[in-house]
């Protein structure tokens, strides 16, 4: 599961040579709105230079290109042949352009001998995309979705308010079809950097309508995200002893009461399901017992 | 004059400048120069030799930059010092 993924500009030295260090779930290697024009071709060289080694890293490594219809796609798609890049994040798409793009990508991956299989996030920021979300998150090899706040109030011609109350409705639409195609719901960063308590606020309500993760720009924005996505301590006990407690019973029996509630099959999996997301977020914590 | 630049004077970045002469000079300007001066000099050597560059000043303006940095940006200056 990705909770907290960062963007690192890839034309930033500092950050790109450090992208290890960082504990976020995923980083991802931003060649399109943080870099200039002028300055595609430098982004692409240092990435070229630091992601040579085929050495499993302990987060993900996500690449977002530049949209299909931009001219520096094609140049873009020379980064696939890194053993890392096997995620890419495809930006202002609808299921149109979707599908436009990993078929490119399919036939420059086929034509340069690449055998490996990618997986794409497309980035919902625009109406259309918002629209179409269903479509792409049904798409084959889509594992998430991502909302990008910024360019969609933009698309719509509106403003960002502090309460989020304009992507109320995107941010639902984003979860439930998420939830339903078995693929992560990804919350636009939180621009700010320097309003923790907003940072905090934002990703709460974005975790209470059912979205999975967040991305961010700064680093120090991770442990907050994680934390807010991670269950707690209580949430975590509670799952392990439902679980312990239905699993110690005839399998037949439908129902059984748990600390005088009701649990059902559907709460077994619920625990079962949380439990199992810790084991592979965090494996290094939870190795025994659950 | 034909000349091309790349990279940046921020921290972690080294800044490239090529500019066409009539031989081949190279100046490093590094907070480390005495540690690494050779190996810098040798990357510089083998990205001007692998574009087949020979008649160039090079300027390295180093903030700390690591070998695969000073790689890119080599890449990156050469590339448009020959489209230039």
């Amino acid at each position: 599961m990705r909770k907290s993924l960062l963007f690192i500009p890839a034309n930033l030295p500092s950050m790109v040579q450090n992208y290890e260090v960082f504990d976020a779930d995923a980083v991802i290697f931003d060649l399109e709105d943080s870099i200039v024009n002028q300055e595609k071709d430098a982004a692409r060289d240092l990435l070229e230079s630091w992601l040579t080694s085929d050495e499993p890293t302990r987060g993900e490594v996500i690449l977002r290109i530049n949209p299909i219809q931009s001219p520096f796609f094609q140049e873009d798609l020379k980064l696939l042949k890194l053993p890392k890049i096997t995620t890419l994040m495809i930006p202002k798409v609808n299921q149109e352009l979707l599908m436009k793009t990993i078929s490119a990508v399919r036939e420059y991956a086929n034509h340069h001998q690449i055998q490996k299989t990618f997986s794409f996030i497309p980035i919902v920021e625009t109406a259309k995309g918002v629209l179409d979300m269903e479509a792409m998150a049904k798409t084959p090899h889509v594992t998430a979705l991502l909302l990008g706040a910024e360019d969609l109030v933009s698309d719509m011609n509106i403003l960002r308010s502090k309460d989020g109350k304009e992507l109320l409705f995107v941010r639902s639409k984003m979860a439930l079809v998420a939830h339903a195609y078995n693929i992560d719901a990804i919350d636009t960063p939180y621009l700010n950097i320097h309003d923790e308590e907003g940072l905090i606020r934002e990703t709460r309500m974005a975790r209470d309508l059912g979205m999975t993760g967040k991305a961010c720009i700064h680093p120090n924005d991770i442990s907050a995200i994680a934390q807010i996505f991670f269950p707690t301590q209580q949430e975590i006990d509670e799952a392990d002893r439902i679980v312990r407690a239905c699993e110690s019973v005839d399998p037949e029996v439908g129902v059984m009461t748990f600390d005088g509630k009701m649990i059902d099959i559907t709460i077994y999996h619920r625990a079962k399901k949380l439990l199992s997301q810790i084991k592979h977020v965090r494996r290094d914590l939870y190795e025994t017992g659950l | 004059m034909k000349q091309a630049k790349a990279g940046s004077l921020n921290s972690c970045d080294v800044l490239v400048w090529i500019v066409e002469a009539n031989e081949k000079k190279i100046v490093i300007e590094s907070p480390v120069l005495n540690y690494f001066e050779r190996d810098m000099l040798e990357t510089i050597h083998e990205a001007l030799k692998t574009y087949h560059l020979d008649k160039v000043h090079v300027k390295v303006v180093d903030q700390g930059a690591l070998d695969a940095t000073l790689k890119a940006r080599l890449k990156t200056a050469i590339r448009r010092y020959t489209h230039a």
